[in-house]
């Protein structure tokens, strides 16, 4: 069976490092990494990758943003908002553009990994 | 007034987030109020490995750190898998460890409040580099502490929207 593949928007390189660690020892393969949001719409248009994990906070235009964009032009896109901000109103913020999922940072491995294989559940049955 | 210690959680959230990302503990040495005549303490903005961010809503704040350069050399380190990152890549880490810790502090004040207030991207400065004239305050909150690799100091001012009444 082919690998889900991942794309990571964060203009953090830590938070892209320990992503790319964590998920490639659980059978995932990340195939793109975009610094900010405009790099993550053009790398999406040119990756299609299976699930994009989006940080909140970036320079430029942010991550519920650039979420609410490339669900316009996707509505099949999957993301998983990652942030170190993560009160009740940032997860309506989220929720309001139509995703299910925020993770705080520093996330745990186990409840990102969960969450990951729950969106991979989802677009399973979808298919 | 919103019924909360700013200053405690701030406290909180760099102690735990720390300890998480870099395993190191912070230990207080120093909880006091700055006064502008305090010119030791207000030097210690112009010195160092610096990094600084704001909040904006319901908590209006300016969080400037200062790290002792064994401090700001393992945090680094530590982050990137105990490698030494690229000199463009080592602000982009410490950015996201006080992005980190701030968002710690801000989500629970946030919950507390019921409202929302936002971080800005934080603003790295090294060893000899000015701060910018927006960060230069008089008055604040200092936190500071001691780790078994070096020193981190934290000044933090602060005021809530809805009085505008300072508190820091």
């Amino acid at each position: 069976m082919d690998k889900i593949t991942l794309m990571v928007v964060d203009d953090s390189p830590f938070a892209s490092k320990q992503i790319k660690d964590l998920v490639e020892e659980n059978g995932y393969e990340v195939i793109g990494y975009a610094k900010n949001g405009e790099e993550g719409i053009r790398m999406y248009e040119e990756l299609h990758p299976d699930i994009v994990i989006m940080d909140i906070i970036m320079p430029g235009i942010d991550g519920l943003e650039t979420a609410e964009i490339l669900l316009k032009k996707d509505p099949s896109a999957t993301i998983l908002m990652l942030s170190s901000l993560c009160d009740s109103g940032t997860l309506e913020e989220v929720k309001a553009i139509g995703l299910k999922y925020l993770i705080p940072k520093p996330w745990e491995d186990d409840v990102l990994l969960a969450t990951l294989e729950i969106l991979k559940s989802r677009r399973e049955e979808k298919k | 007034m919103l019924n909360m210690d700013v200053k405690e959680i701030f406290d909180t959230s760099f102690c735990e987030v720390t300890k998480k990302l870099v395993k190191l503990e912070l230990k207080k040495v120093c909880d006091e109020e700055g006064k502008e005549e305090d010119k030791e303490k207000a030097d210690l903005l112009s010195k160092g490995y610096r990094e600084a961010i704001e909040t904006h809503g319901c908590i209006n704040s300016v969080v400037i750190c200062q790290f002792s350069d064994e401090l700001f050399r393992y945090i680094i380190d530590t982050m990137n898998n105990g490698v030494t990152p690229s000199e463009e890549e080592a602000p982009l880490f410490l950015n996201e460890y006080i992005n980190i810790a701030c968002g710690h502090a801000i989500s629970r004040m946030n919950n507390l409040a019921g409202q929302s207030s936002r971080l800005s991207i934080p603003s790295f400065y090294q060893e000899g580099e000015p701060l910018e004239d927006k960060w230069i305050i008089h008055s604040g909150r200092w936190l500071s502490y001691r780790t078994e690799i070096g020193r981190l100091h934290i000044f933090i001012k602060y005021s809530f929207q809805s009085e505008q009444e300072e508190v820091g």
